[in-house]
C-alpha cells in the first residue's frame, strides 16, 4: 500500500501546469508559466512528457477501461474446448458453459462487458441472485451497479439511437457518461428518469420507485401525469405506486449521506467517524476550519480519505488506531 | 527468459489450464491494447489476441522460445496484426503505414510504450472515484473545470484539485517508469536475444 507515499509526491508547480495542459491559462498564469518553463530544461522536459501523455498517452483508455479479461478467457477457453486438458476444474465445464462463453464473448464484441446475462428478442437482460452485487460496464463508459434481486434490460440498440435501462425491479446505481445527443433514460412501469450527467440509485419494489441523486441532476417523471420534478445532487424522491398511496411523491429522508458544502474539515472527520467506526485524528488543529465541499458517498473509507486530502492538499498516514491527517510538505510553491 | 516466466513457459508446455489461465488474464490488456493499435478494432483485436493464445496452448510443446515469452507473443500478436490487415485492407492508409513489421529496436520500443500505457491506466483505475470521474470527465469527455464543477455539484477548487491529484499519480508513473533503465536493459537483451 502506497497512498502514503502517493500523497507526498509533488515537486511541481501543479496550479500552472493543470490550467496549462487544458488550454484554461489566465493571461497572469500564463506568464508565469512561461517563466517556469524558461528556467530549466529539465522543467520544459519534464512539461513536454505530460503534455504527451495528456493527449497520445492515454486516448486510448476507453478500450482499456471495456476490457474484461474474464469475458475474453471465456470466450478463449471455448476454443480450447477441443485440446485435452490436464486439469480436472477445466474438463468439468460442460459443453453448455462452452456456449455461454461464446455468448458472453458476443456481447463483449458488442461493445458492452458484463459477467452473465440472458438474451431476449428485445435486448439484454441482467439480473443478479441473492446476497449477489455486479457492475455492468456499458459501451458508452457509463456503469450500473445492480443490488441483489435486480433485474434491468438494455435495448439491442443500446448507444446507436437512445441510451434507455429498463429497470424491472430491485435496486441499482447509475453513474453516467455525459452525452448531449443521447440522454440517459431509466424507464420504469410507472415512472422514468433521464440524466443530465450524473450519478443516481434507484430502488423499484412492488409499491414504490425510489431515487437518490449523488451527483449532477436528473429529470424524474411521473408517465401517468407527465409530472417532471428536477432532482440535484443529495435530493432524493419517493413515489408510490400501491394503491394505498397511489401517485403520491414524498421527498425522502436523505441522512447518512456523506455530503458537504463548504463544510469545515472538523465537520467532515466527524461524520466519516460516525459512518465507519474508525478514528481520524487531525495532527494540526488549525486544519480543522480547512472548508471544503465534496461528495463521498459510496466511497471506502479509504478512498474517502484520500479524496478529501487530495482536495485540500493534506498528506495522511496510519497507525492501529486509525487515519491521521497533516499538512503537506511543498517543496516548490 | 526469466526464471518466473521459464516456469509459467514449462507449466503451460505440460497443459496446465490454471497457469495458462492466469497467465492470460494478467497480460490480456496488453495484448489487446498492442493489437488496437494495429487494427483500430477492439473486438477484432480481442479475436487477434485468442487466435494468438489458442496456438500457444495447441503448439506449446513444438514451439521453441528463445526470448521472453511476452515478447515472443507481442511479435506473433503484431504478424496475426499484419496478416489481418492483409487479408481485409480495409482502411488502406493506415495499412500502408503499417504494412511493413516494425524493425526490432522499433519493434521493442513499441513494447516498451504499451507496457508505459497499461501503468498509466492501472493508475487511473486506481484514483479516488470521484477523483477519477472528474479526471475522466476532464480528458475524455473534454469538459471545462466549471461545466465538471456545476455537473457534479462542486466547487471548481475541488475540481483542480481532483485534476491535480490525477495528474501527479502519472507523473509518478512515468518517474518510476523513467528510473527503470536497469530492469529495461535486462529485459531487452533477453527480447533482442534472438
Amino acid at each position: 500500500m502506497d497512498s502514503q507515499s502517493s500523497y507526498t509526491y509533488d515537486d511541481l508547480p501543479w496550479q500552472l501546469i493543470v490550467p496549462a495542459l487544458q488550454g484554461e491559462l489566465s493571461p497572469v498564469e500564463s506568464l508565469q508559466f512561461d517563466e517556469w518553463l524558461a528556467a530549466s530544461p529539465a522543467n520544459r522536459e519534464k512539461y513536454q512528457r505530460l503534455v504527451h501523455v495528456w493527449q497520445e498517452g492515454i486516448a486510448d483508455y476507453s478500450i482499456y477501461q471495456n476490457a474484461d479479461e474474464s469475458l475474453a478467457w471465456e470466450a478463449l477457453r471455448g476454443r480450447l474446448g477441443e485440446v485435452p486438458v490436464i486439469r480436472t476444474d477445466f474438463r468439468q465445464r460442460s459443453s453448455t458453459t462452452r456456449r455461454w462463453a461464446v455468448a458472453a464473448a458476443l456481447l463483449l464484441i458488442a461493445g458492452g462487458a458484463a459477467i452473465l446475462y440472458n438474451r431476449k428478442g428485445d435486448g439484454v437482460s441482467y439480473e443478479t441472485a441473492t446476497g449477489e452485487q455486479k457492475t455492468v460496464a456499458l459501451p458508452d463508459g457509463s456503469t450500473i451497479t445492480l443490488q441483489q434481486h435486480t433485474t434491468i434490460r438494455l435495448a439491442d440498440d443500446y448507444n446507436r439511437n437512445a441510451r434507455t435501462v429498463v429497470l424491472l425491479g430491485g435496486e441499482a446505481s447509475f453513474d453516467v457518461a455525459h452525452q448531449q445527443q443521447r440522454p440517459f433514460v431509466v424507464d420504469m412501469d410507472a415512472a422514468s428518469v433521464k440524466d443530465i450527467g450524473t450519478s443516481f440509485t434507484i430502488v423499484k419494489t412492488a409499491d414504490s420507485i425510489r431515487l437518490i441523486v449523488s451527483s449532477g441532476k436528473v429529470a424524474f417523471t411521473k408517465k401517468e401525469t407527465g409530472e417532471t420534478r428536477e432532482l440535484g445532487a443529495g435530493g432524493s424522491l419517493c413515489l408510490y405506486t400501491a394503491t394505498a398511496h397511489r401517485g403520491e411523491i414524498r421527498t425522502t429522508d436523505s441522512a447518512g449521506l456523506l455530503r458537504f458544502d463548504n463544510s469545515p474539515l472538523a465537520d467532515i472527520v466527524a461524520a466519516l467517524q460516525k459512518q465507519y467506526g474508525k478514528s481520524i485524528r487531525l495532527g494540526d488543529s488549525t486544519l480543522a476550519q480547512k472548508r471544503l465541499t465534496v461528495h463521498l458517498d459510496g466511497e471506502s473509507l479509504e478512498d474517502a480519505i484520500k479524496t478529501v486530502c487530495a482536495s485540500l492538499h493534506l498528506d495522511y498516514s496510519t497507525d492501529e488506531t486509525g487515519y491521521i491527517l497533516k499538512k503537506k510538505d511543498y517543496k516548490i510553491k | 527468459m526469466s526464471p518466473e516466466e521459464d516456469k509459467i513457459w514449462r507449466s503451460i508446455q505440460r497443459k496446465d489450464g490454471e497457469a495458462f489461465e492466469h497467465f492470460y488474464k494478467d497480460h490480456y490488456k496488453f495484448f489487446l491494447l498492442a493489437a488496437c493499435k494495429y487494427l483500430g478494432d477492439a473486438p477484432l483485436a480481442q479475436e487477434v489476441v485468442n487466435d494468438v493464445f489458442v496456438r500457444l496452448w495447441q503448439d506449446a510443446e513444438r514451439i521453441d522460445i528463445q526470448s521472453s515469452l511476452k515478447s515472443y507473443l507481442y511479435r506473433a500478436v503484431v504478424n496475426r496484426c499484419l496478416n489481418e490487415l492483409d487479408k481485409h485492407k480495409r482502411d488502406r492508409q493506415h495499412f500502408q503505414e503499417l504494412k511493413h513489421r516494425p524493425e526490432e529496436t522499433a519493434e521493442w520500443k513499441e513494447m516498451e510504450d504499451n507496457e508505459l500505457k497499461i501503468r498509466l491506466y492501472k493508475a487511473i483505475d486506481d484514483l479516488p472515484e470521484q477523483c477519477r470521474k472528474v479526471f475522466r470527465m476532464s480528458r475524455f469527455e473534454e469538459l471545462k473545470q466549471q461545466e465538471i464543477a456545476d455537473r457534479l455539484g462542486i466547487s471548481i477548487k475541488t475540481v483542480k484539485n481532483h485534476i491535480t491529484h490525477a495528474l501527479q499519480q502519472l507523473n509518478r508513473v512515468l518517474d518510476e517508469w523513467n528510473t527503470l533503465p536497469m530492469l529495461l536493459a535486462m529485459v531487452k537483451y533477453f527480447f533482442g536475444h534472438h
